[in-house]
């Protein structure tokens, strides 16, 4: 609450021109510009210690130890914060979860076989714990936690007692490491000032940011080997041009774009229809349909496209229960293939059937769900729920009523509903053309659709003849670039906005509205130096 | 008599008597043995259909004709019941007090905390909950109360009831055999075994808390700091409950252990599972309280906008429980569905007859003179009232067991002076609360009765409700 106020003050008192500050000059603004104008890139506040996601947690435990298995998936389940589940404030450790860790901890512990190379010995021990502890911690060991855990390891006969002391001592160490704060949190514990006044984080802190962006996984042997590198431009640049070439990086854009897109509600829940309305259609197609929308992004990301491409492209991914659903004739078997559209009638992630049949009625398509969802997530539009004793019941076809169009109209004509309907309704509007479960029409109850209209996106209004031209407007539309921009920016930093990041993220903002890819988009995000530094004044 | 032979459930589960000396079971040389005093919530959500839900017979006694309604399961149950009528829920729904969070999440969180949300993001309580106070101060230090969940509840507040303190929420454990071994360790008769778990956690447990020690000495944030101790006193609670690993011969009986065994983890939060899960998490809960694990414990039966589709024991639904509570094919409008008032009823019935399965389980322990059903108090409570209206009044609330005689069983009792039950003006739910922490033998910080117990509503104990 505190933070949405602030940023509420910054946007109406920011950007004057003003950069004197009081009674002193300031070398950059409140919203992180500089004086000559470009973006300062002045690290935001944010918490030293940044719980691992369940997701990274997973991948982490089976790169360390080479196990093919997903504890995480049991834990208690984290909160989104600002749309995002890796949001730093809400990777809190509470009662349960702690329990989960200890216990995944024990057993993960068995799996010692790929920690050591040598013949059991104590150099043997000292050399394979050092060698953990600092993948584990994904920094150099101090020499008092090595001799910490040394005195660990020879616990191992009295606690265990297997018969193999070496296979037991290093069960206990991986037993113990495996809770540590240093293994369950990305500690930031840097702590020098620099003569910009920020914290410049190491290199080791800095491999595990990019890692853990570009990866949802830890540091590999090279980015270690690299850590020093990772304090420059250049040595940032090449490393994460790297990894972004790896497979690897395909989870973590999957994953922005399924949270950003909240393709979680395109689930059977959110698909039950009349079956006398339309008879053959199943809601048990929610997950080919989920997969459909991630093939496509990551078409996308693979290809060099940006947002252009996310918003306007014909092509889609369909099997032989989808096809049908977007009219095509073809032969397809049970695996997702990548087609073409006709582009007159499809153009991108918002005319795919998950988005359109997850935001439609048992019976209707849902004008203000579409119109609520594209507002919200596309647009950035903040839009408050409705009051809770709104009649959600849309009043009959009958009479004049004659279309869902009208419907909508008529139960949100009062000036009441208007502040908000006048802007959700026009732009669920725009996509009559689909039905409740996505498919093309060009009439409803005999009346022609009308898929035209006006509304309001960002600073002023878009008018419409239809779902491509929405489309085709919304994606070069300032709003929509400033708005991927800014989730963009709450993803790859894990927390929400700060005043000093508005510079940065309008800098951003008209990199996407200048077709930047989404390639370009990380990079342009790791590149900021607020990327590798802390601020010098902690978090309140 | 064999001391021993006091403890023997219908189960016939034998049961270690130096941990439940160590609850506060107490014999002085000449003195019977006295037994502890638990609780119990029990918690289902999106309110019931009140109309068949409150007994229709005049307040006084409960009779056989009570039971005519939905609570027909718990009929024989009378004499250990109390069915009190015309609680309200503070702070009030309806934004009648003005406080964060819409009607479900207020229900979720205002319950069993009396305390308004922290916020309107993720719906957390700002106040600790009813079973967290009475497990912090009657459970050993550092022992947790039991907090189970059945079934699927979203990950933000309208998935919890159970707070240790505001915005601390504590999601309750959705597998009963890790329930199961989180509080009872690894059972084992072998001393030389458990011995052998104690050093290996207390060595590891030392190795972590240094690293929280190095970290710690760094100059760091407020907040970074509160996160660390948080963390820490987790960490330092398992270190403290060290003493009882290994220790207790809670046992279960070989069938439930068989099946508590077979659990898929990956499916336990599924429909599919509800009702096999709930019923096992009962088994736990009752075996946990009954040889001392615990003395608190809680059930949480689906989340606050959500519930299962029912589709077992005779009841074959298409809608799931938070789409009937208001009559229709969506969450938030669609059409109308014709009967969903019987439906409700049919789901109300299904939850009397699981809590009727808990009073059984409970009831078979013997005590001395008692059982643990006598000597416990189960609350049996809602997030609503009328789920279609988001009703925050005449809230549906079912207590079984005396707690030991500090409670009146046996009635239906009005608890409002008000004409109409619905008024929300002279019984706000947190008095109930305050009351049942007493009867379990809570105290205030000044060692007397506790006189007030969440943020909202009024000081003092419900009258009506004590013998």
């Amino acid at each position: 609450m505190r933070t949405a106020i602030a940023v509420l003050a910054i946007a109406l008192s920011g950007c004057t021109g003003s950069i004197l500050g009081g009674e002193e000059a300031k070398p950059v603004a409140d919203d992180g510009t500089r004086v000559d104008g470009v973006c300062a890139g002045v690290a935001a506040p944010s918490t030293r210690f940044i719980r691992l996601t369940h997701l990274q947690y997973d991948h982490t435990v089976r790169s360390l130890l080479g196990v093919d298995s997903t504890p995480a998936s049991t834990f208690a389940a984290d909160a989104s914060f600002d749309g995002f589940d890796n949001n730093a404030d809400g990777l809190t450790i509470g009662d349960r979860l702690s329990r989960d860790y200890a216990r995944a901890a024990t057993l993960l512990s068995v799996h010692t076989a790929k920690l050591s190379t040598c013949t059991p010995s104590e150099e043997c021990a000292k050399s394979s714990i050092a060698a953990f502890l600092r993948r584990a911690f994904r920094r150099p060991v101090r020499d008092e936690e090595l001799s910490t855990y040394l005195g660990l390891f020879a616990k191992g006969k009295e606690a265990i007692g297997s018969g193999d002391d070496f296979k037991d001592g290093m069960q206990l160490v991986v037993e113990a490491a495996l809770q540590t704060p240093s293994f369950l949190y990305r500690v930031e514990a840097s702590n020098e000032v620099s003569a910009d006044g920020t914290i410049a984080l190491d290199g080791y802190e800095v491999a595990s940011r990019l890692s853990y962006l570009l990866w949802n996984d830890m540091p590999d042997q090279a980015l270690f080997d690299a850590a020093a590198e990772l304090t420059t431009v250049e040595g940032m640049t090449k490393h994460a041009r790297r990894m972004l070439a790896d497979p690897r990086s395909h989870e973590p854009v999957a994953e922005f774009h399924r949270q950003w897109l909240k393709l979680g509600t395109v689930n059977e829940d959110k698909l039950r229809r009349d079956p006398a309305m339309f008879p053959g259609f199943s809601a048990s197609i929610a997950p080919t349909l989920q997969n459909e929308s991630l093939r496509f992004v990551d078409d996308v990301f693979s290809s060099g496209g940006g947002l252009n491409e996310l918003l306007t492209s014909s092509f889609t991914y369909v099997n032989a229960e989808s096809a049908p659903l977007y009219g095509l004739t073809g032969t397809f078997g049970k695996d997702l293939t990548r087609v073409e559209l006709d582009p007159k009638k499809r153009a991108g992630l918002l005319t795919q059937i998950g988005f359109l049949a997850s935001h439609a009625y048992y019976d209707l398509s849902s004008p203000i769900h579409r119109g609520v969802f594209i507002q919200r997530q596309i647009l950035c539009t903040e839009l408050p729920d409705p009051p809770g004793d709104a009649n959600l019941k849309l009043p009959p076809v009958t009479g004049e009523i004659k279309t869902t169009r009208q419907q909508v109209s008529v139960h949100t004509s009062p000036a009441s509903c208007q502040g908000c309907h006048g802007i959700i309704n026009p732009t669920g509007f725009a996509f009559e053309n689909y039905d409740a479960i996505g498919k093309w029409r060009e009439a409803e109850n005999g009346v022609p659709i009308d898929p035209t209209g006006s509304t309001i996106a960002g600073d002023d209004r878009i008018s419409f003849t239809g779902p491509m031209d929405f489309v085709e407007k919304l994606s070069k539309h300032p709003a929509s670039a400033n708005c991927y921009a800014k989730n963009w920016m709450r993803f790859a930093y894990g927390r929400k906005e700060q005043p000093v990041d508005a510079c940065a993220m309008r800098a951003l903002g008209a990199k996407v509205a200048g077709h930047a890819s989404i390639k370009d988009v990380i990079l342009e995000l790791v590149l900021n130096p607020t990327f590798r530094a802390r601020p010098a004044k902690e978090a309140s | 008599m064999n001391r021993r032979s006091f403890l023997r459930g219908l189960g016939g589960v034998a049961v270690g008597l130096p941990m439940l000396e160590s609850l506060g079971a107490r014999r002085g040389r000449t003195a019977p043995l006295t037994y502890p005093t638990r609780m119990v919530v029990f918690f289902t959500c999106n309110g019931a259909n009140l109309a068949k839900f409150f007994p229709t017979t005049p307040y006084g006694a409960l009779t056989a004709e009570s039971f005519a309604g939905s609570l027909k399961p718990l009929a024989s149950f009378r004499d250990k019941l109390i069915i009190p009528r015309g609680f309200h829920m503070v702070p009030r729904g309806f934004n009648r007090d003005g406080t964060p969070g819409d009607d479900h999440a207020k229900g979720m969180g205002h319950k069993l905390t009396a305390a308004p949300l922290v916020d309107n993001t993720n719906k957390y309580a700002g106040g600790i909950s009813l079973d967290q106070e009475a497990a912090r101060q009657l459970n050993p230090k550092g022992r947790s109360a039991m907090t189970l969940m059945v079934g699927y509840a979203g990950d933000d507040g309208l998935g919890v009831i159970s707070y240790k303190g505001p915005g601390a929420p504590v999601k309750g454990e959705p597998n009963p055999r890790v329930a199961f071994e989180d509080l009872m360790g690894v059972p084992s008769g072998d001393s030389t075994i458990a011995a052998r778990l104690k050093l290996r956690r207390a060595s590891v447990l030392d190795v972590v808390k240094q690293d929280f020690d190095r970290l710690k000495r760094a100059p760091l944030s407020k907040a970074d700091l509160t996160k660390l101790d948080a963390h820490f006193t987790l960490i330092r609670d398992t270190e403290l409950g060290l003493d009882s690993v290994g220790l207790p011969a809670c046992t279960l009986p070989s069938a439930t252990a068989g099946e508590i065994g077979m659990i898929d983890p990956s499916k336990v939060r599924t429909d599919g599972e509800f009702k096999r899960i709930g019923r096992l998490h009962m088994d736990v809960l009752t075996l946990a309280l009954a040889c001392g694990s615990t003395r608190v414990g809680s059930i949480q039966w689906g989340g606050g906008a959500g519930g299962p589709v029912f589709r077992w024991d005779g009841i074959d639904h298409v809608y799931n429980h938070h789409k009937l509570s208001h009559g229709t094919t969506m969450d938030n409008g669609g059409d109308a569905v014709s009967g969903y008032e019987s439906m409700l009823t049919q789901i109300d019935t299904w939850y009397a007859d699981q809590y009727a399965y808990l009073l059984t389980r409970l009831n078979s322990y013997k005590e001395g003179d008692r059982t643990l059903l006598d000597n416990s108090v189960v609350m049996w409570g809602n997030e609503l009232s009328d789920g279609k209206d988001h009703d925050f009044r005449d809230l549906p609330f079912v207590l079984a067991g005396s707690a030991a005689g500090y409670l009146k069983t046996g009635q239906y009792v009005k608890v409002t002076k008000q004409a109409d039950p619905k008024n929300d003006v002279d019984a706000p739910h947190n008095m109930l609360l305050t009351t049942l922490l007493n009867a379990v033998g809570c105290k205030g910080a000044d060692g007397t009765p506790m006189k007030n117990f969440g943020t909202f509503g009024k000081p003092g104990e419900v009258s009506e409700l004590k013998a």
